[in-house]
């Protein structure tokens, strides 16, 4: 007798046979002991795995803060940190020089990350551009190669414009995303502009007027001297 | 911004993708974050860890946005994310041996909570269920990582075979391979650890 291999025993206890294929598997386990005793034996461990169905109670739902977003959670962490700072700063006297380098330390660090996370953005939507407008471009091809055939000559013209238009929008897209590249790279090393940009952004997603946010703020606006 | 008609996860997923849509993305994680909790808690043993990986997943997808191909199945994509935070948690917590992978007892903590909702069983039967479901989740912990995750996938989140080997990236019959294997070695793990054999519902 030919028996079913396991795999297909799998997809049988799963429920995923097709109706003619299923109905033979269970002819077959009719027949034949040998895999009768195997599947049991699969079934009761199926059976003793349902015990943690209705067992696994999830916490319950924190307010959704996005604190985990990691860039954010940390940025937060420094920027109360240095709102910290300035706090003792005015009342235990250490020196305003300090506090600044520690902020300049900790901004550099936060804007480090920063662009590094924008620039493997702007790396991924230059492939995702990339392999975009590919699948564009063969699927335009191909309609234009059936309807370029059916085509009298007047319309044949509209065509070709309609390519060239295609064209022009590929090249569009791929300076698009070369242009953001090389404007990156101007901006390494000229400043916080776009980290400064990027906590703003962070920071938009806190809910509004809470402390952490706040903090967040302030610790922005008074590092400028 | 709501909307009065549903939209599939691809749809919203093209929202996030294309117009950093915040309501499209709420929508998304509003619909996944259980399951993946879910996958999380089963993959790592820690119900409270669970939640913290569920929404690094989530803030994943929202990060990595320009990668989502528009011709995948986004549930396919995240799960893919989440398993893969699942493993790094796991290597992490094998290098600091401080946090073993262990199953959470229920301590009265916010998420160790046990509900058998409308179940209706005495107290001994709930205990008796509770010890039933601790020995499954330690055997699920003691399985090798490449078998676990296809067990959770295809045992309790009800992910069709293929659907697993497109998250995996690995054939649908070696899913189905691992998956007999799986139940094999947890047969043998859950007599050891003394949970009665054989009592399919
Ligand atoms: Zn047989």
């Amino acid at each position: 007798m030919k028996h079913p291999e396991n795999e297909q025993w799998m997809s049988f206890l799963y429920g995923e046979l097709a109706p003619s294929a299923r109905r033979e598997a269970d002819r077959h386990l009719r027949e034949c002991p040998e895999c009768r005793q195997r599947v049991e034996q699969w079934r009761a461990t199926m059976g003793l795995l349902d015990a943690d169905h209705a067992t696994l109670a999830l916490p319950a739902r924190r307010e959704r803060t996005w604190f985990a977003v990691p860039a954010v959670r940390w940025a937060l962490a420094a920027s109360v940190v240095l709102f910290a700072g300035f706090a003792a700063g005015r009342v235990t006297g250490v020196s305003r020089e300090e506090v600044a380098r520690q902020i300049a330390a900790a901004r550099a660090e936060i804007a480090t990350d920063l662009r590094q996370r924008h620039e493997d953005d702007l790396k991924a939507m230059a492939a995702a551009t990339v392999a975009a407008t590919t699948e564009q471009n063969r699927q335009f091809l191909a309609e234009f190669g059936r309807q370029f055939n059916a085509a009298r000559s007047e319309e044949r013209r509209d065509w070709i414009a309609a390519l060239d238009a295609l064209n022009r929008q590929h090249s569009d897209d791929l300076a698009e995303v070369k242009s953001g590249l090389n404007a990156l790279a101007r901006k390494t090393g000229a400043g916080f502009q776009q980290a400064e940009s990027q906590l703003n952004l962070l920071a938009s997603y806190l809910p509004a007027g809470t402390d952490a946010g706040g903090a967040l703020d302030s610790s922005l606006s008074k590092e400028k001297p | 911004m709501t909307w009065s008609f549903a939209i599939t996860d691809e749809q919203a997923m093209w929202r996030v993708q294309n117009a950093d849509d915040h309501a499209a993305f709420a929508q998304l994680v509003e619909r996944w974050e259980q399951p993946i909790q879910r996958l999380c808690a089963r993959m790592t043993g820690d119900l409270h860890r669970a939640e913290d990986l569920a929404q690094e997943a989530f803030s994943r997808v929202f990060s990595r946005r320009r990668d989502y191909q528009p011709a995948a199945k986004f549930s396919t994509w995240l799960w893919r994310i989440a398993i893969n935070l699942c493993h790094d948690e796991i290597r992490l917590r094998r290098r600091r041996p401080e946090h073993p992978l262990e199953p959470e007892t229920e301590d009265g903590g916010e998420g160790g909570a046990v509900q058998f909702p409308g179940s209706g069983l005495s107290p001994a039967e709930v205990v008796e269920k509770l010890e039933q479901a601790e020995i499954v989740r330690r055997a699920l912990l003691q399985l090798p990582e490449s078998y676990r995750e296809v067990v959770v996938l295809r045992h309790y989140e009800g992910l069709k075979f293929h659907e697993i080997a497109d998250v995996l990236g690995i054939p649908e019959g070696t899913v189905k391979s691992r998956m007999f294997e799986a139940l094999d070695r947890l047969g043998g793990i859950l007599k050891r650890l003394g949970a009665a054999p054989g009592h399919p519902h």
